[in-house]
């Protein structure tokens, strides 16, 4: 319980796994890092799970547990091209119907508000408001400011691995 | 008061509604606790039902109490008793009837799932105390609405929208004045701001139990100063406890010139 | 009895009582007559304390009532329009109101002469219009008051609990009680009523004995006196 979890700035090539990242402000901040690969973390109650802050290219994120943050992700640039497949997102309201574990509609884990709250952070005492709801849920629908591919395509049904605690 | 409190308790135990309201909460709580046997996602979720349906409930149902009651209000007036002493009876009557309805319907199944087992007990009644004072609240500000004008429609339509300004316009306003004067502190304004709007002030309550992290980075820290204190505790208390009294002082002075 | 002085009231800019000024001696039955809007359910509002006049003042038996409430355990009020709550039962009700008074109730013997008794378990939800009236009837008269008031009284009733009614409030004359009657029907008014009190425009127009008013306006009828009294208003 921190501040930050980890502070990550221009590193490449490398693999982050199996770390618990629990009621940071922000689990890991990543600053131009290029080709890293995420997988098995546990990002529980966080402030921002991660937060992009530099330009980030083809990162690889799998198989995560991003589990009651208040912003799974907080990304500052239109283009995207980092991979997020088959995480467990708490916050997936989507169905599975042929029971494979993997959700039939994709995840889009940045919500419209995390960019209000970047610009403007007394914002953020708005969170889960039902305004806030409302104009997260439109960003939903339609996506207007964040990128269009920044999305889960196989959300998991079930956390990956229940940690002990 | 006591005996028109009893008597309103009577009829609106056994109104149909009661038994919806509290069916309702049951349900989402049952599916809630056991389809995904998750307590944090359970609470967040019903954090969200609460702050937006027992203000909305509240409202409607206070409004439509008034009205209905209106002819058998009229019998109870030639009675020898004061008169806010029946509105008052009334009013306790649906604030605690709808308050029941509550507290059981999410209460029963998180007693099932184990009660003190959870470390999440202290969010839960946390969750349920801030219930209560919405309902209260919302019920009050719905009577006032509803002695203020015999006209029924007009009573309905300014209750909605009594509650949409509190719910989301106010909000909308907030956001927008943050954004606007972002270059100026505004870490006073915020605070004041909360408070000013009931809804506002229980979703920061409980927010500052769920969401601590993600306060304590930003802006967060003032209000985390201010809120986690006794101090904080005690200033949201009795705000809203005012947000009660206010609109009940309010409608007894009304009462005082009102002809029914 | 009753004393009012110059009593004045608003509802916003329609002025509906005008300085009117009444005097009631006890015992007897009064009919309250006029015209739709004269005023008629105001003035009895005014005296039960529902409606607060702008001026004037209304004394019982030498008591001003205004800002009081007590004075009300000696009225007995039948409300126009009987709407009780759906999902308490007829004996419930009976029960509630009889808690409110600090006197005795003698309902066991109007629910029979009412015929309530098979209804007392059922909800009023449930009970037709004339039902509920009785039920009205009941929790009026079931109190002894010095003031009876009855708004309407004969409103959903069958001829049978008509015959009744009016069995009851002479009764309650006999005892020496005050009754003010509001009501359209003129034959019940030329049956029971000792004393007419008629409105108009916001005052008493006339107030004398159903013979006085037929004398005064050469009329044999007093639907035709009344009728007249009412057509002054529009020569």
């Amino acid at each position: 319980m921190a501040s930050y979890g980890l502070l990550l700035k221009e590193i490449n090539d490398a693999t982050i796994s199996d770390n618990v990242f629990e009621q940071n402000t922000i689990g890991i901040n990543i600053d131009g890092c290029n080709r890293i690969t995420y997988k098995n973390n546990h990002f529980i109650r966080n402030g921002w799970a991660l937060k992009f802050t530099g330009g980030c290219y083809t990162n690889l994120f799998e198989y995560n547990n991003f589990m009651h943050n208040a912003f799974d992700l907080s990304y500052n640039s239109k283009v995207n091209d980092n991979l997020f497949e088959a995480n467990y997102w708490s916050e997936y309201s989507g169905y599975d119907l042929n029971k494979d574990g993997i959700g039939d509609v994709p995840h889009r884990p940045v919500k419209l508000v995390s960019y209000i709250v970047n610009q403007t952070p007394e914002t953020l005492i708005l969170l889960r408001s039902l305004f806030v709801d409302i104009i997260n849920f439109s960003e939903k629908v339609s996506p207007v400011f964040t990128p269009d591919n920044l999305v889960d395509a196989k959300p998991l049904m079930k956390p990956i691995n229940q940690i002990e605690e | 008061m006591l005996k028109i409190l009893k008597y309103s308790i009577f009829d609106l135990l056994r109104s149909r509604w009661s038994y919806v309201y509290f069916v309702f909460y049951l349900l989402i709580s049952f599916s809630l606790f056991f389809l995904n046997n998750d307590i944090d996602k359970a609470i967040i979720t019903l954090m969200n039902i609460i702050i937006i349906l027992v203000p909305l409930i509240g409202t409607i149902f206070g409004v439509m109490y008034y009205y209905n009651s209106k002819e058998f209000t009229e019998l109870l007036l030639a009675q020898p008793i004061k008169r806010s002493k029946i509105f008052m009876g009334q009013y306790i009557g649906i604030s605690l009837s709808l308050t029941l309805s509550l507290v059981l319907g999410i209460g029963i199944p998180f007693v099932f799932y184990g009660l003190f087992k959870s470390s999440a007990i202290f969010d839960f009644s946390l969750l349920l105390l801030v219930g209560a004072f919405l309902n209260f609240i919302f019920v009050a500000l719905a009577y006032n609405i509803a002695i203020s004008t015999d006209n029924k429609i007009k009573g309905f339509g300014f209750a909605i929208l009594m509650w949409l300004m509190f719910a989301v316009v106010y909000d909308a306003v907030f956001m927008i004045f943050l954004i606007k004067f972002n270059e100026y502190p505004l870490d006073k304004f915020t605070l004041v701001a909360t408070m000013a709007n009931p809804i506002d002030l229980s979703r920061i309550l409980i927010m500052l139990k769920l969401d601590a992290s993600a306060l304590l980075g930003y802006t967060g820290a003032v209000m985390k100063q201010f809120y986690g204190t006794y101090l904080g505790v005690l200033v949201s208390m009795s705000t809203l406890s005012f947000w009660i009294l206010i609109p009940l002082f309010r409608m007894r002075r009304k009462l005082r010139k009102k002809d029914f | 009895m009753i004393t009012i002085k110059s009593l004045h009231k608003k509802f916003g800019k329609l002025v509906v009582l005008d300085g009117l000024d009444l005097d009631i001696k006890k015992g007897g039955i009064f009919a309250i007559l006029g015209p739709n809007g004269s005023g008629k359910t105001t003035l009895i509002k005014s005296i039960l304390g529902m409606v607060i006049p702008n001026k004037g003042d209304i004394e019982l038996d030498g008591k001003s009532i205004l800002k009081k409430w007590e004075y009300r355990n000696n009225i007995n009020y039948l409300p126009q329009i009987a709407n009780f709550p759906a999902n308490l039962s007829v004996s419930e009700l009976i029960e509630m109101v009889k808690n409110l008074r600090p006197k005795e109730a003698k309902e066991r013997e109007l629910i029979d002469l009412f015929g309530l008794r098979p209804f007392m378990k059922k909800k009023l939800g449930h009970l037709s219009g004339g039902t509920k009236q009785k039920v009205n009837l009941v929790l009026t008269f079931m109190f002894e008051s010095d003031l009876i008031i009855l708004d309407e009284p004969t409103t959903g009733l069958d001829p049978i609990a008509l015959i009744y009614l009016k069995e009851l409030i002479n009764k309650e004359r006999e005892k020496g009680k005050t009754i003010l009657i509001t009501t359209h029907i003129m034959s019940f008014v030329d049956e029971m009523a000792d004393e007419i009190v008629f409105l108009l425009d916001g005052k008493i127009y006339f107030k004398g004995s159903v013979d006085e008013l037929k004398k005064q306006t050469e009329q044999e009828n007093l639907e035709h006196a009344i009728a007249q009294l009412i057509s002054k208003q529009y020569a």
